[in-house]
């Protein structure tokens, strides 16, 4: 004989029968419809990213054109800089009394 | 099946029209799934929006290895789970007292005779392990076929069979234990 809790387990594992398919409110496809639409909006289409990379490639070359020019510029200033200070120690030199 | 097939393709390219029609095919489907794993209205609603809004967007990644249904009650299933583990985590950051618990629900297709029993029912499927709960909601909720529910879980017909045993068995352990607890 079955006892109680075994009645209760079986009635209780049972309960499933004649379930129904639960379904999502009426507005939902609208919803997902809305959401769709949002997440499109914020793709950024090919032609878009062909500009901003153009945008990117000459930002980039400017800067090293710039970078580029200033080096060469640094570079003629020290060469001044060194005939400068050779041309101060040849000065020194010709103070020198112990020569 | 074949114009499921020809429904998906439509969408990838697309056609509006293929996408309600997809809708209206498959939105009981993945609602009843969502809601055997949340069970709340609410999140299983969320649960299903993702879900289509990722159909639409991976339509086109489609490769008819396995059928429509079972690709998107594989989305379904994952889509699931991962609300559940955000839920846990957010209730975990939030210290609240909530727990995810889920007591005291009520699926909107219970018979009302079976209502009671069948609260104590999902309870208990809420404390089944991950892959034993999969097994049983597809098999006895959504009441597909031990080989589609093995092709969903992308594991062995046999392998399904063993996790409804157990899960069967984990199921009236835990109700036995529910029924004693009751009379204390």
């Amino acid at each position: 004989m079955k006892s109680e809790k075994e009645k209760w387990v079986n009635s209780v594992m049972g309960s499933l029968a004649g379930l129904q398919r639960a379904k999502p409110g009426p507005d939902l496809f609208a919803k997902i419809e809305r959401e769709i639409v949002g997440q499109e909006g914020k793709i950024i289409s090919m032609s878009q990213l062909r500009v901003a990379a153009a945008a990117a490639i000459l930002l980039l070359a400017i800067n090293v054109f710039l970078l580029n020019r200033y080096a060469k510029s640094e570079t003629t200033s020290t060469s001044e800089w060194v005939s400068e200070v050779d041309s101060d120690e040849q000065l020194i030199s010709n103070y020198n009394l112990y020569e | 099946m074949e114009n499921h097939h020809q429904i998906l393709s439509s969408v990838a390219d697309g056609d509006a029209k293929a996408f309600r029609s997809l809708y209206d095919l498959y939105n009981g489907k993945v609602f009843n799934t969502a809601i055997s794993y949340l069970q709340s209205e609410q999140d299983a609603e969320e649960v299903t929006q993702d879900v289509f809004t990722s159909i639409y967007r991976n339509a086109g990644k489609f490769k008819g290895q396995a059928s429509v249904s079972t690709w998107i009650y594989r989305i379904t299933v994952n889509a699931s789970l991962n609300a559940i583990k955000k839920k846990k985590r957010n209730t975990f950051l939030s210290l609240s007292s909530f727990e995810y618990d889920a007591p005291d629900f009520d699926h909107p297709g219970i018979v009302l005779e079976n209502k009671e029993n069948a609260r104590a029912l999902f309870k208990a499927i809420n404390a089944l392990p991950g892959n034993q709960k999969t097994a049983f909601i597809l098999s006895f909720i959504e009441d597909l076929q031990r080989q589609q529910v093995a092709d969903i879980m992308e594991t062995s017909l046999k392998a399904v069979e063993s996790l409804l045993q157990r899960g069967k068995k984990n199921l009236r352990n835990i109700l036995e234990k529910t029924y004693d607890d009751r009379r204390i």
